[in-house]
């Protein structure tokens, strides 16, 4: 690496320049305010020749040629503005404006393209806009931002990012393992700094994963970024090839750019409270109530104050801990003070530029023994020494700590079961047996992630318009656990987990560049590109997990119990190829009418030896109509466009072993001999391919009145095929399955996307405003061996059933359809053959017969039995609309930056509202949990008693037969909500100290105070917690981890 | 120069007018929301042995699988006999009246108009298919078709399972109709028709012991009886006891039985050493348990007790009980004769 710098620095001194007759002229660049923009590049023409920069005040002298026709100035974060030359004027007063919206290139497909030429479509997003909210992941800040893009936080731990997904679903495959229901991971890719970068699908949610589960992503320090760029469609993603099928997102880093060396200093102080958590019901009137219970609805009143004579923490009064009332919500939930600090250095200007840029964040859980912490350093260097030359490096190196105490990323299980006990128990410790509390707590687990990215590109133009680039990319991603669980807690033996995985990735692209004006016309632009890139992936995880170490003292140099210990390399390891050859031709005439095609081969390791390549074209055209002679010279347009798009992309799915099997060891051996054998669970298929996307695009972009009000709308049709599916063979077969290719969905949708600046007559004022939203419609559209529909039930969790039918949305909510209660007896129907009332299950026992205060579930077959077959399709898990708006409201110094989020028409299951019912199913023992639970005030809910016959809930009290009847079953429609929501997100109040007067009293060039707030009211006819944490499946996630409300005070210095 | 325009611009148009239209005209692909309907949608059960004469409903009989949208539909389309003819017309074709239930029958009822106030008489195809479930009914009406019983080859039935997302057809579910036993347990055989016995046993024999002997008795014959001479309205049963003589044995030395829950009837009565209840058939009404039931519910549990001091003064409790079940309303009388022996109801 050493040796390829000396030789690209050597190289450049060779470099000379010729100076022909020159004039010298002096001047100020300056911003709207008056203020001096330092190092500002001044550019002239003919020739596009880089003639220097202005200084700290923004004076500038410079030689210029003589033969100077203009000049051009240009700083970042302003709009560039030529000057007519004069030999006779020595000096220039320029004024740049701010270009706070318009960003005017996109790199595209590793080119960077004017913004009005693109035919694909891509989003932009200034990280100026959303960098004020404190975030772990800059991911979580685009929420609302994007049209198409639906980002849920529907997670609160520390460092984990929330769930996200470019235009619809991308999936509809449901990993049912475990505890829960998770989509497939369809994470976008994101490629920083011009280099794709391995996220590994194990982050995706941070669950189920063994180890910390914090995201490379999630290593990205917000305010090192400069710009974000969210490409849409199949064109704008067409070259990133295997993996940009479920879109991409570009970002790009700060870098330096000025020649007095810059220091900047952000500081973030903010505070993380808790949300409103439910009230608990807790001491005497707890106990009361369960033995009122007790006595009004058991079998017999013998039977009653049997069960409650038989419960000590009801009966005996004598105990000290008698109507005891623990809070137990307070030894988990607690607000916390955090802080984040970034430095950035840099400097330079376009012919050497460097930037060091270290930074600090820390954020604390709300629960307790939870945490994240990143330390994390960038650097970068580019240097130029003619425009025919460029080499630029990237070195980062970051390094995350994090807990996730008992819970894993997604889940704080052992907490949820902790807080959801009787307050009547005592408070935790060891000696109360609460072990679950005491492990949330007490547990030490201690989790790193370290990466480092370092990356090289060179460029270099052979003659006038065509242009050599490569780039090479090393990244290494370590994560370790250490996990110590005290013998108290595991059952007399104390236990350590360690966890250590390892993720290589190797890049290299080379690409060829030519542009070129056709006939000798400058209305005919040509341009093509053809590029070849490499990728090596490879991952690695063990584990060890030793039970039985000597003592809770001991933790080193340990000795353990072999019988009960496990350990060695997890069968999750990976080794990926892909390669690509892809090329693009793009001819504009005029900048009026502009068409791109695309080309690319693509080859993955795991694809199957019978297609081992996929070929992806893509197709583009636009069509600027505002730039005819018919819309040129009307005032009302400024802008107008028409882009339709057509293209297809991969993503590589499967693994080796689907394609090509497996052999493994055989359980039994032949003559004392170790066997080895094919693996007869899954026959291989070498006829694998990736997943395949094809896409249409066709928007409208609109400008009016000098770009005022301007708006993009986009339609979409996007089917992803070629989905895995297993598929069961028939009994006859050795093997059990097929992995196949054999399901599809297609998502269609509208995007909208507003902005409007009015132009103010009092320049004080300076407002913007922006809207967008997204429709989305998922349909299924093919089912493995071709049949219509298929019903699923999780294998653990039985009230989970998923429902995919052709032509529906992937994810229906399959429920029972609520009626009401029973009022009384007579109210149950009768099946007129049998003369048997309807009952639940197929059971004939008294207590299954439905009575008075019964949940009336509708009988959709009519056979007088209530059970699976009276599941209904109820709703929609996913939501239909996602967008945001918002404001940025600037008056002088100060600015006010709101933004709205919202999600509509989406159907949420509230089981944490069926949790607070189901409390009271068990009024002593809870026979599913170590304690009994929490009870929850009734009182404001309308549930049937005698008194009360006609109500909306059930008999919550009715405890004999809530085991046998379920009436606060969690899949009923009873508990299924409007999941709509809008929610006041991120809004920043920031003050702009006068730049003249820090300077003067302080001696820095910027001073930048604000404050911000974040998640602060959420609008919802939800009834639960919060519309937004809940699984992609719509159960609301109570278990999860509650989202903190952020309160943030922030400092920006440069120097 | 500028006339270059043209072309160019004329085959963009082109073009992009192109695309647009395929954009706009091209077929879709997404299939249309209807429901699934999948091969392996049909009956489990393919051959069903209902009595005649009694109401039976077979449940759980479709196998829906979790490949096809509910509510499914069901129809029966035809039925033939063992020659292939169509015999539908006249099993389905034809309602006949038949008592349903309206409210729930609960046991607790205090009188026969009580019981009656919960049905209601309407008029019901014999075999009724129940529109969601597949669920099969046989009304008591079956009796009243003229159908031939096994060893008759028996009948086929077609059904129909659909739903909005197609149709399909079950062809030759087999009816194999037993022969009509108005009680059980019977003596007939099921498929012959013939009395396998003259007389049926009882369940529980305890503690009774013979005058003649002193020894235990255990040959005791039950005979069920319809009495079709008697044509007063409604229908009873009468239960008695007959001494190895075939005198009655006055049913009032079974001095600890419980008249009140013998059975599910009313207005008891003891008329010449038997005892009459008004009741209504079938008996049980309802396959639910209740004190009047065995654990299952299906059948009618009745149980005859006295107490007596035994040998050694000791009281012991005597008990003579019987499972079964009445399908035919009439006037029924249950019999237990006791066979070479009298019981003993003096103490020792």
């Amino acid at each position: 690496m050493r040796s390829l710098y000396s030789l690209i620095i050597l190289f450049s001194l060779l470099v000379t320049q010729a100076f022909a007759q020159e004039l010298a002229i002096s001047g100020k660049v300056s911003d709207n305010d008056g203020a001096g923009i330092i190092g500002a590049s001044i550019k002239v023409l003919p020739g596009n020749k880089a003639v220097g920069l202005s200084d700290a005040n923004g004076i500038f002298t410079i030689n210029v040629p003589a033969s100077t026709k203009s000049l051009i100035f240009t700083a970042v974060g302003y709009k560039a503005n030529t000057v007519k030359f004069d030999a006779n004027t020595k000096s220039y007063s320029v004024v740049l404006l701010s270009s706070d919206e318009e960003i005017e290139t996109v790199t595209v497909n590793y080119v960077a393209k004017k913004k009005e030429t693109l035919t694909g479509s891509a989003v932009v997003i200034s990280a100026k806009d959303i960098k004020d909210a404190p975030a772990a992941n800059f991911t979580d800040l685009l929420q609302g931002r994007v049209p198409g893009m639906n980002v849920q936080l529907n997670n609160g731990t520390p460092g984990m990012r929330g769930s996200m997904s470019i235009r619809g679903l991308n999936s509809s495959n449901v990993s049912m393992s475990g505890n829960g229901a998770f989509l497939s991971p369809t994470s976008p890719l994101f490629v920083i700094d011009g280099v794709p970068i391995e996220e590994g699908s194990n982050f995706e949610y941070g669950f189920q994963t063994q180890g910390p589960g914090i995201s490379p992503i999630s290593m990205i320090p917000v305010e090192e970024i400069e710009t974000i760029v969210i490409l849409k469609d199949a064109q704008a993603t067409a070259l990133y090839g295997s993996r940009g099928a479920y879109g991409v997102i570009l970002v790009t880093t700060k870098r330096g750019n000025s020649n007095v060396p810059i220091i900047s200093y952000q500081s973030k102080y903010f505070m993380s409270t808790v949300p409103k958590l439910r009230p608990i019901i807790g001491g005497m009137e707890e106990s009361r109530i369960r033995v009122n219970q007790i006595l009004q609805y058991d079998s017999t009143y013998r039977s009653g104050l049997e069960l409650i004579n038989d419960t000590p923490w009801l009966a005996d009064s004598l105990n000290a801990y008698y109507n005891n009332s623990t809070d137990w919500q307070s030894h988990f939930y607690g607000n916390q003070f955090n802080m984040q600090q970034s430095l950035n250095f840099s400097g330079g200007n376009q012919k050497f530029n460097y930037k060091v840029a270290p930074g600090y964040f820390k954020q604390n859980g709300i629960i307790r023994n939870t945490g994240f912490t990143r330390y994390s350093v960038q650097t970068n260097m580019q240097y130029r020494p003619s425009d025919a030359f460029l080499i630029s490096g990237y070195l980062t190196a970051n390094m995350a700590r994090n807990s996730t105490g008992s819970g894993n990323a997604f889940e704080q299980s052992g907490v949820a079961n902790s807080v959801n006990t009787s307050s009547l128990l005592p408070s935790p410790s060891i000696f109360s047996g609460s072990y679950d509390a005491l492990g949330a707590t007490s547990i030490v687990n201690d989790n790193k992630t370290g990466n480092m990215i370092t990356q090289v590109q060179l460029e270099y133009e052979f003659m006038k318009g065509l242009r050599a680039s490569t780039t090479l990319k090393y990244q290494y991603d370590l994560s370790n656990q250490d996990r110590f669980t005290p013998e108290i807690l595991n059952s007399g033996e104390s236990n350590i987990y360690m966890f250590e995985s390892s993720t290589k990735d190797l890049y290299n692209r080379n690409m060829l560049q030519y542009n070129t004006t056709l006939f000798d016309n400058e209305k005919h632009v040509f341009n093509a590109f053809a590029f070849m890139e490499a990728t090596t992936t490879s991952y690695r995880a063990q584990a060890m997990d030793l039970n039985g170490t000597g003592s809770d003292q001991i933790q080193v140099g340990l000795g353990y119990n072999t019988r009960n210990t496990r350990g060695g390399i997890l069968n999750n390891l990976y080794d990926r190829r892909t390669v690509g050859y892809a090329g693009q031709m793009s001819y504009q005439y005029d900048s009026k009418y502009i068409v791109d095609l695309s080309y690319r081969l693509d080859g993955t390791s795991t694809s199957g030896g019978k297609s081992p390549w996929s070929h992806n074209p893509t197709a583009g055209v636009r069509w600027n109509f505002s730039r005819e002679e018919l819309l040129q010279d009307q005032d009302w347009l400024s802008e107008g466009s028409f882009r339709v798009t057509w293209g297809r992309n991969i993503f590589p799915t499967g693994s080796i072993f689907d394609v090509y099997g497996k052999y493994t060891m055989d359980d039994n051996t032949y003559n004392n001999e170790p066997t080895v054998s094919i693996d007869l669970g899954q026959i291989p298929n070498i006829n694998l391919t990736p997943i395949t996307t094809t896409q249409w695009n066709f928007a409208v972009d609109l400008g009016f009145f000098n770009n005022m009000f301007t708006m993009t709308y986009e339609h979409y049709y996007k089917e992803n095929t070629n989905e895995l599916a297993d598929i069961d063979l028939a009994n006859i077969n050795a093997f059990t399955k097929v992995v196949a290719n054999d399901k599809a969905i297609v998502n269609r949708g509208h995007e909208l996307s507003l902005f409007y600046r009015p132009n103010t007559k009092n320049e004080d004022w300076r407002l913007t405003f922006y809207g967008n939203m997204a429709y989305n419609k998922d349909i299924q559209s093919q089912l493995p061996n071709n049949v219509r529909q298929i019903l699923e039930q999780h294998p653990t969790m039985d009230y989970v059933t998923i429902l995919q039918r052709l032509g529906r949305n992937t994810f229906s909510n399959v429920l029972y359809h609520y009626r009401g209660v029973f009022q009384s007896d007579d109210d149950v129907p009768v099946n007129p053959s049998t003369g048997l009332r309807y009952r639940a299950t197929n059971s004939t026992g008294q207590e299954y017969f439905f009575r008075a205060g019964d949940p009336y579930f509708t009988d959709l077959n009519g056979d007088y039995i209530l059970d699976q077959r009276d599941l209904v399709v109820a709703g929609n898990s996913r939501p239909r609309i996602t967008g945001g708006f918002g404001a940025t409201i600037q008056y002088k110094a100060w600015s006010l930056q709101p933004n709205i989020v919202f999600s509509i028409k989406r159907d949420i299951i509230n089981n944490a509202a069926a949790d607070m019912f189901r409390g009271y199913y068990y009024p002593t023992k809870n026979p599913d949990a170590a304690n009994p639970s929490a009870l929850v005030p009734l009182d404001n809910f309308d549930y049937w008693t005698y008194a009360n016959a006609d109500a909306f809930y059930p008999n919550p009290f009715d405890f004999r037969r809530a085991g046998f009847i379920n009436p606060y079953r969690y899949n009923s429609t009873l508990f299924q909500e409007d999941g709509s929501y809008v929610k006041l997100g991120s809004t920043t109040l920031s003050y702009n100290v006068d730049r003249d007067y820090v300077k003067r009293r302080f001696g820095i060039t910027g001073l930048r105070l604000y404050v911000n707030a974040n998640n602060i009211y959420t609008w919802s006819r939800y009834s639960g917690p919060d519309p937004e944490l809940v699984s992609d499946l719509g159960y609301d996630s109570s278990a999860g981890y509650p989202r903190a409300r952020e309160f943030t005070f922030g400092v920006d210095v440069q120097f | 120069m500028k006339k270059s325009n043209i072309p160019f611009r004329s085959l963009f148009l082109a073009l992009c007018a192109n695309v647009t239209v395929g954009f706009f005209a091209c077929q879709s692909y997404v299939p249309d929301d209807l429901d699934a309907l999948s091969d392996d949608v049909q009956y489990s059960t393919t051959e069903f042995s209902p009595y005649v004469g009694r109401t039976i409903s077979f449940n759980d009989v479709v196998a829906t699988s979790n490949k096809s949208t509910l509510p499914l539909s069901f129809e029966i389309l035809d039925i033939q006999n063992a020659e292939g003819k169509s015999v539908g017309e006249s099993i389905l074709g034809k309602k006949y009246p038949v008592k349903i239930w309206k409210e729930a029958y609960t046991g607790e009822e205090k009188s026969i108009e009580e019981i009656e106030a919960k049905q209601q008489i309407e008029y019901r195809p014999a075999i009724e298919i129940q529109k969601n479930s597949g669920n099969l009914v046989f009304w008591n009406t079956t009796s009243l078709l003229g159908l031939q019983t096994v060893p008759y080859d028996g009948y086929t039935m077609d059904v129909a399972i659909g739903n909005t997302g197609g149709r399909k057809i079950q062809r030759g579910l087999k009816l194999s109709l037993l022969k009509p036993r108005a009680y059980e347990p019977s003596q007939y055989n099921a498929s012959t028709g013939l009395a396998a016995n003259a007389y049926l046993w009882p369940n529980r024999l305890e503690n009774i012991y013979g005058t003649r002997t002193g020894n235990f008795i255990y040959d005791v014959r039950v005979y069920i009886n319809k009495d079709v001479e008697n044509t007063r309205p409604g229908s009873s049963l009468t239960v008695s006891v007959l001494d190895s003589l075939n005198q009655t044995i006055d049913i009032q030395m079974f001095k600890e039985t419980k008249w009140e829950q013998l059975i599910h009837g009313f207005n008891h009565r003891f008329e010449n050493g038997k005892v009459i209840y008004d009741v209504l058939y079938p008996m049980p009404l309802v396959a639910y348990p209740s004190k009047y039931t065995d654990a299952t519910g299906s059948m009618a549990a009745i149980n005859l007790a006295y107490n007596r001091i035994g040998r050694g003064g000791y009281l012991t409790q005597a008990n003579l009980g019987f499972d079964f079940a009445i399908y035919e309303e009439g006037h029924w009388e249950i019999q237990f004769r006791f066979y070479g022996e009298t019981p003993k109801f003096e103490n020792e």
